[in-house]
């Protein structure tokens, strides 16, 4: 396949490549010349210095360029470059040394063109035994390849001596790859044939203007500049290890040259630019001996099995310029089968999470199935808008190529690359384009810094001081590698993370190459390339934002991280907490997987995305400089829930805050926010936040206490536990509660008993008024008065007429009915003795009481008659007095016995006025004479009794006197007391006469009524107050049975109650 | 229709209305008793003041110092100025003077009265009750007084349980004495409601009777 599609045309072919066998389709080339020869000159004036990324351009060894006619009229050179094309003639060799400027010529030529990875079919390269590799072994078997890593990655390839060895994508696979002995000889070809232009160094006036920013990027040093050698494509069975040990025998000038390129940088530029000089400071080195694959021994690279068969068409290619395409290396044959090959190496999906960003669908599908941080990471670094065509072209045609791929002009191309400097690889027309790794859109930077971002994106293995570390931390078993060197190819060492591209410090002063003191020229010690890996890679800082790994996207069957091991130590907490700003991500350059024997399968066309470090961790602010840290770009939007809306919201960085906005951002940072509350749902507090969480805390004493005390609780207490109860149960007894609010009465029933009661006794009270069928009482005894009735009735008859008798009207109207009766007999038989009532009352009613009886009795004509005074009725103030009300009760009492007895003020007081407030017409004698005559005591009440009983006494103080005594006539309410103080007081008390019983007694004795109907009125009374008090009797009887009963009832139940407890 | 006729008809209706609580508590019954109590008031105030303040001060206040009795007349007016000083906390400490004068003199009449005219007496019926003809009455008569007393004794014994318990004579003359007691207040309740009855027939015959026809 590969001769069937060469990539060079063999009378295109440089002479040193075609001596370094590099030729007619991929098979070795006839030796011309075995000896070394000199790299061929470009006339190209440019210092490699000046491109930064064009090493090969400013070395003397630079191979004349020969563009063909009309190849130049394609491109837009600059006069500077095209005038010399009319002086040299294409067809001429590149002018010499003496024909190029000064600083030109001092330029070193170390065209450290990558030429592992180009072209060779990765499935069937060997596989390196990561196991045994050797980090620290010399630079020429491993650590040679290892700038693959970070600059294929990096996209700051302008510092890169392996990428200055190729600065142009069109001849960096190629002239690089199989020039290991005449290195750019073939370019000088080239230019013969394609009559490339003769560049003049631009004047210095007119020298691009590069920013401050970049300058410090392409001044940035290279951590390992050693190139990868692969070996000799035309021997594929060769493993690495033989590769190995025959380049071992080469001297050790060869291995310096290979490494030259490190020092193109330092060589000194008198003509060239400040920017430029600064960057070449590297001397003259000579030629890598993988460029000068003519070596004896040196197998050439198979282009046809690099570029054959599993280069697929370029899509979207234009067509490559004629000295292009014929200066298009030959694909290399493929391996051996039994080797291993580069599509199962592991590696790269851990450089390719800084390509995610590119969609894999972008990615060709020849690429997708190569190595993808081999083949992607330069491609992707590059931004596809801004990426000029040429190095598109170059990035798509050469995307095999990426572990050392010098991208110089991508890092460079873009609108605002001189032209002269744009100009300088035209061999490369616009072909793919380039899929962005990132979005330097956003990036607050230049446009032709932005250019850059990309490559800047890709992943620079860590911060220098990081990857000594975990550099230093790696296994030194540097000779397994070197057992097999032909097993591992140069292209593949170079993914080694010794040589892997430490992140630099851009903002840390650039570190002088020649510091390091190293022969390059002989195999580097392990200090030494941990020296050279410590150089931090010319990172660009405004590299994007490596975007999160989806893992979804791959497809691996194992897991790289688990090969790889672990990261090494990165400060990510600690950059984390300087901003929230997301900073560039630089992949870890991960050492070599510690399981060489594991599968290594094909590489997914979807990378896999290796476990990210913390963005921030990789490399923190003060590893920026102020612009990039300053320039960080923003994340994606930053989501912001505001409730229910959520928007984005884009940070801006750091340094554009204001201090009052950091303080804001540093006190934020404090809040936290507070834990959610719990919210009951049941009980009283339901749906009530913020309340006080319930504490499950049950205290258990662990002992029986000593002293049981019984729990006491008050009333109030038990009341109080009740309502909390009661609260409680509020929601689950809620509709027993309005059940029983239902069942409440609406209104107070009638009581059946009492009416039944009343109704019964209403009967009985009636019914001897109706009938006399039902008069169930005697008689009163009227034969013979009681003792007590014939000791009042003795006191009445001893009443002299005239005497002014005192008498107390202690009832009111609600006692008429039962004592007026009494009343009237009393006052009868003391008007019929002429007596004077003198009357008097402690009750307000009874004085009024008396005046409405009296005025009754006074004026009834059946009482006049029974009087004999028929026409002439009782007069107040003449046949009687109705004194005013005596207040104080007892003191009252007290007040008119002394009346009676002391005479004075007391008896004025006393019996001067009536209760009409007229004079009483009582005299002092006449209050003196009621001494003489018992009063009559009309008593209601048991109170009445004891105030008169007890008062109305004789003054103890007089001595001598007769007491005075009391007729007393008593409602049977009063009836017990009446005759307590009668048994007692029976020289005081007369009587006592009784309720209707003795008044009936004394009226038919003393005072037959005459007409008979009073007669029978009375009689009827006394049946009917007699039946009424037999009814109530039986129902008083009845109800205390009742009751009873009920009471033993509740005492046998209590009884039962208590026995079961 | 007479006055009186009017008065007796009024009477009826506000006796009814009275009576109409065995039903139940209704608007006719609260309007009697109303009636009755502010009546009853408004008499009181009136008999009040004409039975006694206006009397007592034409008997003392009525000429002046050289009315003989304006020095004790106007002790009672003191007395009564000083009861309205309670109507103010502030001033109340003034009107206890008078409250102590009302409650001294009261207790002091009472006590006096009570001693002299029930204790001393019953104690000397009681004990004259101990006669060869009425023995029998004599020991139900002293043994119904003494257990009355005991049963409001209140001294008892504390068991070691923390219980206070009466001795079993104590107990036991307690029970009898509540008996006693018992009797007595059933007594007393048949006698009030015998005078109810009594008040009631009265009214029927006094009242009702003479409105029948030829009555």
């Amino acid at each position: 396949m590969a001769d069937k599609r060469p990539l060079f045309d063999d009378e295109d072919l440089p002479e040193w490549l075609k001596k370094a066998g590099i030729t007619f389709a991929g098979k070795p080339a006839p030796e011309t010349d075995s000896a070394r020869p000199e790299a061929p000159r470009s006339v190209l004036p440019v210092s490699s210095g000046g491109t930064g990324a064009l090493p090969w351009v400013n070395e003397t060894s630079t191979p004349e360029v020969s563009i063909p006619s009309g190849a130049a009229d394609q491109f837009d050179f600059p006069d500077w470059m095209n005038a010399p094309e009319a002086a040299a003639p294409p067809s001429e060799p590149i002018a010499s040394a003496d024909e190029l400027p000064p600083w030109m010529r001092e330029s070193p030529v170390s065209p450290t063109a990558p030429t592992s990875t180009s072209g060779v079919d990765f499935d069937d390269l060997p596989m390196p035994d990561f196991d045994n590799l050797d980090w620290s072994a010399p630079a020429d078997s491993n650590t040679a390849s290892a700038p693959s890593m970070g600059s294929t990655t990096s996209g700051m390839t302008a510092g890169l001596p392996w990428r200055q060895g190729a600065s142009d994508p069109a001849d960096e696979p190629l002239g690089a790859a199989e020039s290991a002995d005449d290195g750019l000889s073939w370019f000088a070809d080239q230019k013969d044939e394609a009559a490339a232009p003769t560049f003049e160094p631009p004047p210095e006036p007119e020298a691009p203007q590069v920013p401050r920013g970049l300058k410090n990027l392409l001044n940035k040093p290279l951590p390992t500049p050693e190139a990868p050698r692969p070996p000799a494509a035309s021997d594929p069975n060769l493993t690495f290890e033989q590769w190995e040990q025959r380049e071992s025998q080469k001297a050790a000038g060869e291995t310096a040259d290979s490494f030259a390129a490190l020092n193109v940088m330092d060589a000194p530029a008198a003509s060239e630019p400040d920017w430029l000089s600064a960057v070449t400071e590297t001397p003259n080195q000579p030629v890598p001996d993988w460029l000068n694959a003519d070596a004896p021994g040196t197998p050439a690279l198979d282009f046809d099995a690099m570029f054959g068969e599993n280069a697929p068409p370029l899509p979207d290619a234009e067509p490559l310029p004629d000295w292009l395409n014929a200066a298009a290396p030959p694909k290399p044959q493929p391996p051996s089968s039994g080797t291993r090959v580069l599509s199962d190496l592991d590696l790269i999906p851990d450089r390719s999470e800084t390509s995610d960003s590119a969609a894999p669908a972008e990615i060709p599908d020849w690429l997708q199935q190569m190595t993808p941080a081999a083949s992607s990471a330069p491609i992707e670094t590059a931004t596809t808008a801004n990426v000029d065509d040429w190095l598109r072209d170059f990035t798509s045609e050469a995307p095999t190529a990426p572990v050392s791929e010098p991208s110089t002009p991508a890092t460079v191309a873009s609108g605002e690359v001189p032209d002269w400097l744009r100009d300088m690889s035209p061999s490369v027309p616009p072909s793919t384009p380039i899929p962005s790794a990132a979005a330097p859109d956003q990036l607050d930077i230049p446009d032709w810094m932005r250019d850059m971002a990309p490559a800047a994106s890709t992943p620079i293995a860590e911060p220098p001081q990081a990857l000594d570390d975990w550099f230093s931390d790696l296994p030194q078993t540097p000779e397994a590698p070197a057992a097999e060197p032909g097993a591992l190819p140069d292209w593949l060492s170079g993914v080694q993370p010794g040589t892997l591209s430490p992140a630099p410090k851009p903002a840390a002063p650039q570190p002088s190459r020649a510091n390091l003191d190293i022969d390059l020229s002989r195999p580097l010690a392990s200090s030494e390339i941990d020296a050279l890996m410590n150089m931090p890679i010319s990172a660009s800082p405004a590299a994007p934002e490596k975007k999160p790994v989806d893992s979804s996207s791959t497809s691996l069957d194992f897991d790289l991280d688990e090969l790889l091991g672990p990261l090494p130590t990165t400060p990510a907490a600690e950059s984390t907490s300087d901003t929230s700003l997301s900073r560039p991500t630089f992949p870890t350059a991960r050492p070599t997987p510690t399981e060489p024997s594991g599968p290594l399968r094909k590489i997914p066309t979807a990378p896999k995305p290796a476990p990210v470090a913390p963005p921030s961790g990789a490399i923190s602010t003060p590893d920026l400089p102020d612009f990039v840290a300053d320039l960080r770009p923003t994340d994606a939007p930053v989501p912001l829930s505001v409730g229910p809306i959520r928007v984005g919201v884009q940070e801006v960085p750091l340094a554009q805050l204001t201090d009052q906005l950091r303080q804001l951002r540093e006190r934020a940072r404090e809040f936290k926010p507070p834990e959610p509350t719990q919210v009951s749902t049941t009980g009283p507090l339901a749906e009530i936040k913020d309340t006080l969480a319930v504490e499950p805390i049950i205290v258990q004493s662990s002992s029986q206490p000593a002293t049981v005390a019984t729990v006491i609780a008050g009333d109030l207490q038990a009341r109080r536990v009740k309502i909390i109860q009661n609260l409680l149960e509020l929601e689950d007894d809620q509709p027993a509660a309005e059940t029983t609010k239902a069942k409440a009465p609406a209104s107070a029933r009638p009581k059946l008993d009492r009416l039944l009661i009343t109704i019964v006794l209403l009967l009985a009270l009636i019914a001897p008024f109706l009938t006399d069928a039902i008069n169930l009482m005697g008689a009163p005894g009227t034969s013979s008065p009681t003792a007590a009735q014939a000791a009042v009735f003795a006191a009445m008859d001893g009443i002299p007429a005239g005497q002014p008798v005192l008498v107390a009207f202690e009832y009111g109207p609600t006692g008429s009915g039962e004592l007026d009766d009494l009343s009237r007999v009393l006052l009868r038989d003391l008007f019929k003795k002429g007596a004077k009532p003198v009357i008097v009352s402690t009750n307000p009613s009874g004085a009024m009481h008396a005046e409405g009886l009296l005025s009754t009795f006074g004026r009834s004509s059946d009482e006049l008659t029974a009087l004999n005074r028929v026409d002439k009725p009782l007069l107040p103030r003449t046949d009687y007095v109705v004194l005013r009300y005596l207040p104080a009760g007892a003191a009252g009492v007290r007040s008119v016995v002394n009346a009676m007895y002391f005479g004075g003020f007391e008896a004025q007081s006393s019996f001067l006025t009536d209760i009409e407030g007229q004079a009483s017409g009582l005299s002092d004698t006449d209050v003196k004479r009621l001494q003489g005559a018992p009063a009559v005591v009309l008593a209601e009440t048991a109170d009445d009794v004891r105030n008169w009983a007890e008062q109305f006494r004789a003054p103890a103080s007089l001595s001598g006197i007769t007491p005075p005594k009391i007729i007393l006539a008593a409602a049977a309410a009063a009836d017990a007391t009446a005759h307590t103080y009668s048994a007692s007081l029976p020289a005081v008390i007369i009587g006592p006469l009784v309720g209707l019983r003795d008044a009936t007694v004394y009226r038919t004795l003393r005072q037959p009524p005459a007409k008979a109907a009073d007669a029978k009125a009375l009689d009827q009374r006394w049946q009917s107050t007699g039946l009424g008090a037999l009814v109530a009797g039986l129902i008083i009887f009845l109800g205390m049975i009742l009751n009873l009963i009920r009471a033993l009832r509740r005492r046998g139940s209590g009884a039962t109650q208590g026995a079961r407890r | 229709m007479n006055l009186q006729n009017v008065s007796l008809v009024a009477a009826a209706i506000l006796t009814v209305m009275v009576f109409s609580y065995l039903l139940g508590d209704n608007f006719l019954y609260r309007l009697a008793i109303h009636l009755f109590v502010g009546a009853a008031a408004g008499y009181i105030l009136i008999v009040s003041v004409e039975s006694v303040l206006i009397p007592w001060m034409q008997l003392t206040l009525i000429g002046g110092f050289s009315n003989p009795n304006f020095v004790i007349g106007m002790v009672p007016i003191l007395i009564g100025v000083l009861l309205l000083f309670k109507v103010s906390p502030r001033l109340s400490r003034f009107g206890n003077l008078g409250v102590a004068f009302v409650l001294g003199v009261g207790g002091a009449v009472a006590i006096w009265g009570a001693v002299a005219g029930t204790l001393l007496p019953l104690a000397d019926g009681v004990a004259r009750a101990f006669t060869p003809a009425n023995v029998v009455d004599g020991f139900v008569l002293l043994v119904g007084t003494i257990c009355t007393l005991v049963y409001f004794t209140y001294l008892g014994v504390r068991r070691p349980s923390g219980e206070v318990a009466q001795p079993l004579p104590v107990k036991f003359a307690a029970l009898v004495g509540q008996g006693f007691i018992v009797v007595t207040l059933g007594a007393t309740y048949a006698l009030v409601i015998l005078s109810a009855l009594t008040i009631f027939t009265g009214v029927i015959v006094n009242r009702l009777l003479p409105l029948r026809p030829g009555g």
